[in-house]
């Protein structure tokens, strides 16, 4: 679960890093479509990495704890 | 009396000392009540060289002495408090008086449990438990949070539920306790010390529903408290509805109205909102995009423009030259335009603004 959320993380990460440069003075067209194309790729893969994650519930006993 | 020889086998009644007459009867209440709850109102509470607290319990129609070790009163009392005590009941060897030996007490009633959570409030707002620079924030990227709950209540339920809509692959250790009656502050102690000793997550939390004020009176326990304050890691306390304040919410690093809001402080970034930001992220790259397509036909446009406007420019000039060059503006000044052969005896057309004018040259001489 750990693994997941960073590669989450490191996704997101280079998501707003395209952002940036969408925003940026360095924006040129010519480079936009490919970024974009990128850009669409990450958020679809974040979305479903997202979805799929649940969280993992575990009881503790706390007769058996303080033995 | 006399102790004739068959008296015994009779059914004779036993013939004790005092201290084995007590201890006899001891043993009698300790099988009938090795433990009971009592409740009534308290009456005469007097605390004795501050270690050893005395008061009476009453009802309308009885009275019974009690007796605890000041240290382990985890709410105040007064005089007229109705409360509820866990007691083992004893003939006391010196005094012979019965008594209830008191392991802990709650406030019962709207009445009393509202004078003892001021009377406690008052006690540790004196002693600082509540000082806001104690408290401490929640971890911002939380992954493993420690729950303590009652797992079958609706509080924990709602608890998880929102957690697993908001956020995911948290790692949710849950110890199962009490979260009403007497015993509710010392299974929530140890949850908390069993977590605190584990010290592998990264904030504990305590949740419960809403209840009647009996049945949140745990929350208002001092040992509680002083255990809650005394907490490595940071604990959040979601107890109860909105309008309800207990004790234990004062002294929690991060106080939350509900369990539900709880779940909501523990995970700031919900999964859907992230989802929607993710779309909006994309659509703001395609409006860039769309405006920059927009973009460039506006620029060959105004680059075209300032052209013609150059062109426009240098043609107005030499309109203005030419027009200063029109022989027309030259007669309009007064001159005149002297056309023909420049010989003796030849007629010259002289021009002016309003005459045409023939002229013979007689001679011709030399400036």
């Amino acid at each position: 679960m750990k693994q997941e959320r960073e590669k989450i993380a490191e996704k997101t990460k280079r998501l707003n890093e395209l952002m940036a440069w969408f925003d940026g003075d360095e924006f040129a067209l010519e480079e936009a479509v490919e970024k974009y194309a990128e850009a669409t790729k990450l958020a679809a893969e974040i979305e479903r990495s997202l979805e799929g994650l649940k969280n993992k519930v575990v009881r503790i006993d706390l007769a058996e704890e303080e033995e | 009396m006399s102790a004739g020889s068959g008296d015994a086998a009779v059914g004779r009644p036993p013939e004790l000392t005092v201290a084995d007459f007590v201890a006899s009867l001891n043993q009698v209440l300790d099988a009938a009540y090795p433990a009971v709850i009592v409740v009534g109102e308290v009456a005469e509470f007097n605390i004795s060289q501050g270690k050893f607290a005395f008061f009476k319990l009453k009802d309308e129609t009885a009275t019974i002495s009690c007796f605890m070790m000041a240290f382990k009163m985890t709410a105040s009392l007064e005089n007229g408090m109705k409360i509820r005590v866990l007691a083992v009941p004893k003939v006391r060897d010196a005094s012979g008086f019965l008594s209830l030996n008191v392991a802990k007490y709650q406030p019962v009633g709207e009445g009393s449990i509202k004078k003892a959570l001021e009377l406690l409030k008052k006690k540790l707002l004196k002693e600082g438990l509540f000082d806001k620079s104690k408290k401490r924030p929640l971890p911002d990227d939380l992954q493993k949070i420690a729950v303590i709950s009652s797992v079958d209540s609706a509080g924990y339920r709602d608890f998880i539920k929102i957690l697993g809509d908001r956020a995911g692959g948290l790692e949710i250790s849950v110890i199962n306790t009490a979260v009403q009656g007497l015993n509710a502050p010392q299974e929530i102690m140890r949850a908390l010390r069993v977590f605190n000793e584990r010290a592998e997550a990264d904030a504990v939390v305590i949740v419960r529903g809403g209840g009647s004020k009996d049945d949140l009176a745990a929350f208002n326990d001092e040992e509680l408290a002083r255990a809650i304050r005394a907490s490595r890691l940071p604990v959040l306390v979601g107890v109860g509805h909105e309008v309800d304040e207990s004790i234990a919410d004062l002294v929690a690093d991060v106080r939350a109205s509900t369990p539900t809001h709880a779940a909501q402080l523990l995970t700031p970034r919900d999964k859907r909102e992230v989802a929607r930001g993710l779309v909006g992220m994309i659509e703001q790259m395609e409006n860039i995009m769309l405006r920059s397509v927009r973009v460039v036909p506006n620029q060959i446009r105004e680059r075209i423009e300032q052209k013609l406007y150059e062109v426009g420019r240098s043609l107005a000039s030499a309109k203005a030259v030419l027009s200063e060059l029109n022989p027309e503006k030259v007669l309009e000044r007064g001159y005149a335009i002297i056309s023909g052969k420049v010989k003796p005896g030849e007629t010259l057309k002289i021009t002016t603004k309003h005459n045409i004018i023939s002229a013979k040259i007689e001679a011709i001489g030399k400036r």
